[in-house]
């Protein structure tokens, strides 16, 4: 029988970045369905991130030429800062449900690019639709600038079609790989987007001149299609929501997928045009979703993970060590691998990136005997031949923690603090390997290094 | 029975990987049974190694080894092309780079082989998507999410006794190229930071109390799994290194360290098979001449120092290094004094135990460009299959997922 609380547990760690004190405090002992709500119209708010100011333009609103090698130039640099401007505002959003599917959608529609400011525009694209509805958003990505110019789209023209974003608008953002379509579907969809280009103002912009007005046949239908008619023959195929609903069933339920209930949930998503949040809710209120097989099952992602311990004990360093700490446990924000976007699961955990992870929250007691050291970008030099460990400030603050436990009985401390941070199984965890690590000079002391001990567990990493 | 390699084993039974699903064959807990399979299955590594070597950044492959004969390269080449005073000769057409001096002298004791050409079709010219296609040895279109040495991993372990430090890369963090689907390689930046693990009383303990649990597919099984063997492979680094083992005197600079460590686990005895190493700071779109001849100094010093150490230790015999980049450059240089990226590259071997030296095939065509760039002749993967079968003695298909011909230089 699972407990409410840890029902609740589960769809905080799913819905949004898991559970704190304020969040139990907040919907302890309500129903869990009128939580799912209450999480749905939190994130009704849509806020933009505005971090980066619109690049300067000359009267007719265009980016000057050299203006433009500046951005790139700065575009590593800016795209961390939008970057440490995302985790902090995941770590204090209302809206924390909007907020994880932001971060569900930038890694479905992964981009990066040489252009921050255009990084900025798909990211607040995405914030406007990640509840929206599928069909808009994926009209409006195929437009969006960045986009463009990540999958070479700009260069797809008439007399030299550029098939790569037509490949990978049915292969990882609609049907997936090989499900659906033939290379002829991909060179005759990559005709009706030609002339999809990003003007000197950073705009979309339909370049009539480089568009092929020709006949196409994809999916077996004929005629002078274009660019939105494709996205629209796309959507009428089922695969498309069975793909996007395989996907959110693997990010927010369990990396084992149930065929029958993707198909259910498929079935609906389709029927109501696309509608993201109804699916989503659809997903937390059922009661299969609070299944012990699906609760404690997911390994957490690094940014969930940094966000998590931001929340818990507002873990803070500086800046370049937040990047550091990301490449380090395999996510940078705004820098996916490739189109495909990160693996996930398993993938995130290696020799390397598992200690790591385990260690920061002991990194996090001793305050600051963290080293991170990240590699160099392929367009750096870095002379690494001086440089040794950069010992990093990490701080903390576990007072909110202390405080939440701090009524709880001597003897039942350790309990507590486990079911309140692992929702995996917990078999495995050996409290006397706990008890031997705490540090019993102070209640508070006690306190705080039971809670390390625990978050040091593997089961901490699982949500 | 115990003759029968691993490999021979998956063949006979016909198991395309035997790691996914050895543990069924296994169930029950009959010691006896699990004593026959461990004999049989044990790791035959067959006592090579191999070090790869990764220029990052896109080494401007036509200023390294050198088609000095070739008019083009100059005219094409007018500012950064180099002069006769700046090369090493290697024949009437080809000259190394003269910052490369170490690397010419073990060319003259017939110790390295130059493929030339090496690329895959439709050529990626994005750093970060063309060194996935590397790492994974994928089609260019295909997105593989595993490496071709974590799949040798993959194949080349016993399941029941994983060894990340098999496949160690001398890095903070670990490269795709050796992610596998089920084993990842170790990943190691200096001894001392295996202490996070080593000295962390409550991970060590943790990490000794696993005991498999061959049924159990859940990922906490999976961490503690992970977490036991990491701290198995650390351990084990850390009891076998010999720290003053390397006698040579390496570049000072990060690469150079480095690959004195390397010598330093090789010298010690480490079992590790596969080494990886990364060498940064090659796209040179700008005053290409100062930064990459600066490079290849350190890395050609580097490649001399290694080879000494282990000559000396009679272990030279059974390595091999490969040196690739993730694209070439441009055969025309730019107006700032650089080139910008391109697509086909040499390829650069070294070892004492070469089947063939020198040139290995024919010099890149700089008459018949497409759009300015080099056309590949030799598929990557061919290299990695030679290397993967006729070195490793793996099993190149199953890991490549696809037959590539084997060449013939090892």
């Amino acid at each position: 029988m699972i407990s409410e609380e840890k029902k609740l547990q589960h769809l905080l760690a799913r819905a949004g970045f898991g559970a704190t004190p304020e969040l139990m405090k907040r919907f302890k002992g309500k129903d869990i369905v009128k939580v799912v709500d209450e999480l749905i119209k939190d994130s009704n708010v849509i806020q933009d991130l505005l971090f980066l100011e619109k690049p300067d333009t000359n009267d007719k609103g265009e980016v000057r030429p050299l203006k433009l090698v500046g951005i790139v130039l700065k575009a590593k640099q800016q795209k961390e800062q939008l970057n440490l401007a995302w985790i902090d505002r995941m770590a204090v959003a209302n809206a924390q449900f909007r907020e994880k599917m932001i971060f569900f959608w930038h890694n479905h529609f992964a981009t990066s690019g040489n252009i921050a400011w255009l990084c900025q525009v798909q990211h607040n694209l995405l914030r406007k639709n990640a509840l929206g509805s599928f069909k808009t958003m994926l009209h409006e990505i195929s437009k969006d600038p960045a986009m463009i110019l990540w999958l070479n789209n700009q260069e797809n023209k008439k007399d030299a079609p550029n098939e790569n974003f037509a490949r990978e608008v049915m292969e990882l953002f609609t049907l997936g790989e090989g499900n659906g379509y033939t290379e002829n579907d991909i060179k005759n969809a990559a005709r009706a987007f030609t002339g999809w280009a990003v003007n000197k103002k950073g705009d979309f912009e339909f370049r009539e001149k480089q568009h092929d007005f020709d006949s196409k046949t994809v999916f077996g239908k004929t005629g002078n299609f274009n660019g939105e008619e494709i996205i629209d023959l796309l959507l009428e195929k089922n695969q498309v929501s069975e793909y996007i609903c395989r996907k959110i069933y693997k990010a927010f339920v369990n990396n084992e997928i149930n065929e029958e209930r993707v198909k259910e949930l498929a079935l609906r998503f389709r029927s109501n045009d696309y509608d993201i949040a109804d699916l989503m809710r659809t997903i937390f209120v059922s009661d299969w979703f609070y299944d012990e097989k699906n609760i404690g099952c997911i390994i957490i992602s690094p940014v969930e993970l940094i966000v998590r311990f931001k929340n818990l004990c507002k873990l803070e360093v500086d800046d370049q060590q937040m990047i550091a700490l990301q490449e380090i446990l395999g996510q940078t924000l705004f820098l996916p691998p490739n189109v495909a976007g990160w693996k996930g699961g398993r993938g995130w955990i290696d020799t390397s990136s598992l200690v790591q992870r385990m260690h920061l929250p002991k990194a996090m007691l001793d305050a600051g005997t963290a080293r991170l050291n990240k590699k160099p970008a392929f367009e750096e030099t870095h002379e690494k031949n001086n440089q040794e460990d950069k010992k990093v400030k990490v701080k903390s603050d576990w007072t909110k923690l202390t405080n939440y436990f701090s009524t709880v009985e001597e003897s039942k401390l350790t309990e507590e603090i486990i079911n309140f941070l692992i929702l995996a199984p917990k078999d495995r965890i050996q409290v006397n390997l706990i008890q031997e690590n705490i540090d019993s000079s102070s209640r508070q002391r006690k306190i705080i290094t039971t809670i390390v001990a625990v978050m040091q567990t593997p089961e901490f990493q699982i949500i | 029975m115990s003759d029968y390699s691993r490999r021979d084993f998956l063949r006979l039974t016909g198991i395309a990987s035997a790691s996914l699903l050895l543990p069924k064959f296994l169930k029950g807990n009959d010691t006896a049974a699990h004593e026959v399979m461990n004999r049989l299955l044990l790791q035959k590594t067959n006592g090579k190694r191999l070090i790869v070597i990764q220029l990052s950044g896109g080494n401007d492959g036509l200023n390294t080894i050198i088609p000095f004969g070739d008019d083009l390269y100059h005219s094409n080449r007018p500012g950064i092309g180099l002069k006769k005073e700046g090369v090493i000769r290697i024949d009437d057409h080809f000259s190394f780079n003269g910052s490369l001096s170490g690397l010419a002298a073990l060319h003259a004791n017939g110790e390295v082989a130059l493929m030339n050409n090496v690329g895959y079709p439709n050529p990626n010219r994005s750093h970060f998507r063309s060194m996935d296609i590397w790492h994974s040895a994928s089609d260019e279109n295909k997105y593989i999410q595993t490496g071709w040495l974590g799949r040798w991993l993959d194949a080349s372990c016993d399941p029941l006794n994983i060894k990340p430090h098999l496949a160690l890369e001398v890095d903070e963090t670990l490269s795709l190229a050796l992610k596998g689907e089920i084993m990842n390689g170790l990943a190691m930046e200096r001894p001392a930071r295996l202490e996070l693990i080593l000295k962390d009383n409550f991970l060590q303990k943790t990490a000794a109390a696993w005991t498999a649990h061959e049924e159990d597919h859940h990922n906490v099984e999976y961490l503690h799994k992970t977490l036991a063997e990491t701290s198995k492979s650390a351990g084990y680094i850390h009891d076998h290194l010999n720290k003053n083992s390397a006698k040579s005197i390496y570049p000072q600079h990060a690469f150079g360290k480095q690959m004195k460590l390397i010598a330093e686990l090789i010298l010690s005895g480490c079992e590790t098979s596969v080494y990886y190493v990364s060498l940064p700071g090659f796209d040179t779109h700008a005053g290409q001449n100062n930064q990459q001849n600066r490079l290849l100094k350190v890395y050609g010093d580097a490649m001399k120092a290694f080879a000494d150490d282990l000559k000396a230790a009679n272990m030279w015999n059974e390595t091999l290094t490969m040196t690739f980049s993730e694209f070439g450059r441009r055969v025309k240089q730019n107006a700032s004094g650089g080139t910008d990226h391109g697509t086909a590259n040499v390829l650069m071997l070294a070892g004492g135990n070469l089947k063939r030296k020198g040139i290995l095939n024919e010099a890149p065509d700089l008459s018949n460009l497409d759009n300015g760039d080099l056309i590949y002749k030799v598929d990557f993967r061919n290299i990695y299959s030679t290397v993967l079968q006729n070195w490793l003695g793996a099993d190149a298909d199953l890991i490549l997922g696809g037959k590539f011909d084997r060449l013939d230089f090892v």
